[in-house]
């Protein structure tokens, strides 16, 4: 069904390939995931297959593209409309209509079929996937998951043979993640062709025919399937890649408790608007040292309490105490700092060493600190470079590497790690980890299992709106953890 | 055909064809800044907040007809200032205040509820080239969500003291304006980019005439409406004028 | 053009509305700071222009992109519409006429369209002059000065105001396109 032969490619501004000579052959009907660190390459080969390398991302492509027996080097994007169907990572920017059924209507509009025909596949849609609840609604009002399930509906409306996923479970929380394997699952066995880049690779566990590992834009490894689910997570993890069987990951962090309360939130309350959850009574308190991961679904308001915590939002009643004193949101907002989880609203000057001195003055002290940060962050080499032009994984580094310049005593972090490798997420934990070290109190909002465990001293428990339950990271609460994040999304 | 059913349960009073709105839309616009008089614009006024109640835009037509009631007051206040020249400049801006608010008023008239769908499938009925529906469709898609991306923005310049307060906008005003502005575009070329991927990579760009899934047809009773309201709004005129000839 | 190019402008209209509104709120409160409005958003939209330009560098762009503001001012005033898309229009021709490559160009079809909206806002005053006085009988003759003032004088130093404005903010736009989006590979 898909095959490449000897491709390489390099794309328009950069030094290096970025695919050297790939040779794969991809058979009709198989589930195949590509693994690999940020930037390895697998990316671009998901490109090559719906033809947006060339065409969209310019380069020197060398060798051939088979899509379904034709030569693709003669094809532009749009004829492969209905063959290739391509969901890509963010659910916010992959919808063109405001409505869902307007968007799941998209692709057959274009390619001009009649009302009828229309209608007819819209139904099919609908039923195959089992989203009919989630018809006749606008799309600002979906979590990410049901994003990503519109979009999934959307493509497969015009039956393509080969589905073509990049990240797809990077934005979504446990659940939702859940709820894409199954989908992926009933469409492996309606004979769909899928290839999927990944991190997260625990939730294609069981339905995987082939794993292909690429490295430096070749490819390192094969496996298939069976043996890929016999691997041990430290065989995985040897690999680069995340574990697989989460349920045998376990805590590592160990509790630096020096007693001391660093910050106390009593009876907070906020509430704005009808789409956030209100938050009601949340009451708890952490110490110096503590990494406090805060958990809970999409939209429970994880992101709204650690807003307020950073004073980008006033709550309308309770307090707040640091070291024992009141403090207000003014005071907050100057003495905390919030890593959010795009790194693109966080970067704002033209080159990596100036966005570590934005907002402070410069000496020698500080200098001597950026240069270290950068280092354990590995990036020393890129100190002129404009940080838009650096990837995503890069770009979180450097947010992270921001918020330890600004040297306050509590940093709150925005799921910290999603679209991380292994060795990328492992960087980030041992960071939190020298934070707390040094007497920081961390707030980390995460669906990031493996990340939890390696890094969290305690849970907080986000469930509707209030505080359910707030515990010690340790080997005999980790059940409870999983619990909670892969329960089953509660039907709205 | 389960898609079809769901889509008719539809007031019948919001299924009016956005060609209308658009024709009821240049009517008022017109009609309000050529009126002679405060009276034919109350009586604009008015049809204005029948419209919105029509539609059962309740808290629309409350918030427009504060606002509008505001005006109105203002007008009548000024009258009463002493000094000329205060009374004058102050009734200019109340002057312009209430013919321009229109374009607000009547923009969010259209909007509320405004599936995009229906209107790409009207502008494809009227032949418009290809290039603008698609532009125009992305505007009004993408409108709602910027200032959600311009407010994380304001917030991290807030924590790293770079915010965008009084101290900064006039002390260092470009280097602001360029904090705030430099992650924004970044963002939204970024969304641009994926957007078209995304859009290209479903036929977007292919030749053949595009098709709707919703039924978009003048019906008889958009014929009526518009023309019950063209009717009141040339009413309002009509006795205004008679009013002036024959009155004061 | 593709779809590519007109989602960008698509965004890039975007942006330069949001300044508009962002800006021209507080600025153009009242109708003397309406005529410098223009003036103080230039300096910002210089940068987007810019862009634009840069990105999608091909024919029909500067069309594109007034037309739809035409079409949005429907909203406001038909008459305003009309000066806008004659406008986009004459940009179109001297964006075909001269080098679309070189910056003089871009800073040519840039003023042009900024000083057609800032005619659309204040042409329609001018020429439905006598409506308005009628309007307000009350204070006509106060009106008629103040009113006589915008139209006079103040409309050509607007006029100046914002071209200097659009000069301000395409140099600006350049210097940011240099710095910031060619090194992080926008462009």
């Amino acid at each position: 069904m898909i095959r490449m032969e000897d491709v390489s490619f390099r794309y328009s501004n950069s030094k290096g390939d970025a695919l050297k000579h790939i040779n794969l052959h991809i058979h009709q009907g198989e589930f195949v995931v590509l693994l690999g660190s940020s930037g390895c390459g697998k990316t671009t080969i998901t490109r090559l297959i719906n033809r947006l390398v060339p065409e969209f991302f310019e380069g020197e492509l060398e060798g051939n593209v088979y899509i379904d027996g034709r030569d693709t080097s003669d094809m532009d994007i749009q004829d492969l409309t209905g063959i290739v169907g391509s969901v890509f990572q963010d659910p916010r920017s992959q919808f063109f209509a405001t409505d869902t059924t307007a968007e799941i209507a998209f692709s057959c509009e274009n390619v001009g079929l009649s009302r009828e025909e229309l209608c007819r596949r819209m139904e099919m849609a609908v039923n195959d996937l089992q989203i009919r609840r989630l018809l006749e609604r606008s799309i600002f009002e979906l979590s990410s998951g049901e994003k990503q399930s519109i979009a999934i509906a959307s493509v497969y409306a015009l039956s393509p043979k080969i589905l073509v996923l990049d990240e797809p479970s990077a934005n979504l929380d446990s659940a939702a993640t859940q709820h894409l394997m199954e989908i992926l699952d009933s469409l492996k066995k309606q004979g769909y062709t899928i290839v999927i880049s990944e991190h997260r690779v625990h939730y294609l566990r069981d339905i995987a025919d082939r794993v292909i590992l690429i490295e430096n834009g070749k490819i390192k490894k094969e496996i298939s399937g069976k043996d890929f689910r016999n691997l041990s997570n430290e065989e995985a993890n040897a690999m680069g890649l995340r574990s697989i069987n989460l349920l045998s990951v376990l805590p590592q962090g160990s509790c630096c408790h020096t007693g001391e309360k660093q910050i106390e939130l009593k009876d907070i309350s906020y509430y704005y608007g009808k789409s956030n959850g209100p938050l009601r009574n949340i009451t708890f308190s952490a110490g110096k040292g503590d990494i406090v991961g805060i958990i809970g679904s999409n939209g429970v308001g994880k992101s709204t309490l650690l807003e307020i915590i950073c004073g980008l939002k006033k709550e309308i009643s309770g307090s707040f105490l640091m070291s024992g004193k009141p403090v207000n949101q003014k005071i907050r907002n100057r003495d905390t700092f919030f890593v959010m989880q795009d790194s693109d609203y966080q970067l704002f000057t033209e080159s990596v060493e100036k966005e570590l001195y934005l907002g402070n003055i410069e000496n020698d002290f500080l200098r001597e600190k950026g240069m270290s940060l950068l280092n354990r962050m590995g990036l020393s080499d890129y100190l002129q470079r404009h940080p838009a032009s650096l990837s995503g994984g890069q770009k979180q580094r450097l947010c992270i590497a921001v918020a330890c310049m600004k040297n306050t005593d509590m940093i709150c972090f925005d799921e910290p790690t999603s679209g991380l490798d292994y060795t990328s997420m492992k960087n980030v934990s041992s960071l939190l980890y020298e934070l707390s070290q040094d007497g920081k109190t961390l707030f980390v909002t995460s669906h990031d299992y493996e990340f939890l465990m390696s890094t969290c001293t305690h849970i907080c428990y986000l469930h509707a709106g209030k505080v359910e339950d707030y515990f010690e990271v340790s080997r005999k609460t980790a059940p409870k953890i999983y619990q909670i994040l892969f329960q089953k999304e509660e039907k709205r | 055909m389960g898609i079809e059913i769901e889509t008719k349960q539809e007031d019948i009073y919001t299924a009016l064809d956005p060609r209308m709105k658009l024709i009821l839309l240049i009517l008022f616009t017109t009609a309000t800044y050529i009126s002679r008089s405060t009276w034919v614009l109350l009586w604009d006024y008015l049809l204005i907040i029948g419209l919105y109640l029509v539609r059962h835009l309740w808290k629309g037509a409350w918030k427009t007809g504060i606002l509008f009631g505001s005006f109105l007051v203002l007008e009548l206040l000024i009258g009463y200032i002493p000094h000329e020249g205060t009374k004058a400049a102050l009734g200019l801006i109340i002057f312009f205040l209430e013919r321009t608010s229109i374009f607000f008023v009547m923009g969010n008239w259209m909007a509320t509820k405004l599936r995009i769908s229906d209107f790409v499938a009207a502008l494809q009925n009227m032949h418009f080239p290809k290039g603008v529906i698609i532009t125009l469709a992305v505007v009004f898609r993408y409108l709602p969500t910027v200032s959600d991306e311009f407010r994380s923005i304001k917030n991290t310049m807030k924590l790293r003291g770079i915010g965008l307060n009084f101290k900064n906008i006039i002390l260092h005003p470009i280097q602001t304006g360029e904090y705030a502005i430099v992650p924004l575009i970044i963002r939204s070329m970024k969304i641009a980019d994926e957007l078209a991927a995304s859009a290209m990579t479903r036929g977007l760009d292919l030749e053949t005439k595009r098709t709707s899934y919703r039924k978009i047809r003048l019906r008889v009773k958009d014929f009526m409406a518009a023309g019950i309201v063209i009717i009141a709004v040339a009413g309002g005129f009509v006795v205004d004028t008679i009013l002036r000839k024959g009155g004061v | 053009m593709n779809v590519r190019d007109y989602i960008t402008t698509a965004i890039m209209f975007v942006l330069m509305f949001i300044v508009f509104s962002a800006v021209g709120t507080p600025v153009g409160m009242t109708v003397v700071g309406n005529l410098f409005v223009f003036a103080v958003c230039a300096i910002l939209w210089g940068t987007i222009y810019l862009l634009l330009y840069t990105k999608v560098n091909k024919k029909g762009v500067c069309l594109l992109f007034g037309m739809i503001l035409a079409v949005l001012m429907l909203m406001n005033f038909w008459a305003m519409s009309l000066v806008l898309a004659i406008g986009a229009i004459i940009a179109e021709v001297v964006w075909r006429k001269l080098n679309r490559q070189k910056f003089s160009t871009m800073l040519i079809c840039f003023t042009i369209q900024t000083v057609f909206w800032y005619l659309a806002m204040t042409l329609p005053l001018i020429f439905l002059k006598d409506l308005y006085l009628d309007a307000v009988p009350a204070y006509a003759e106060l009106y008629g000065a103040v009113y006589n003032l915008i139209v006079g004088p103040v409309f050509f130093v607007g006029l100046a105001v914002t071209i200097l404005g659009c000069v301000i903010g395409a140099f600006l736009g350049r210097v940011l396109l240099k710095k910031h989006f060619l090194k992080a590979g926008i462009v």
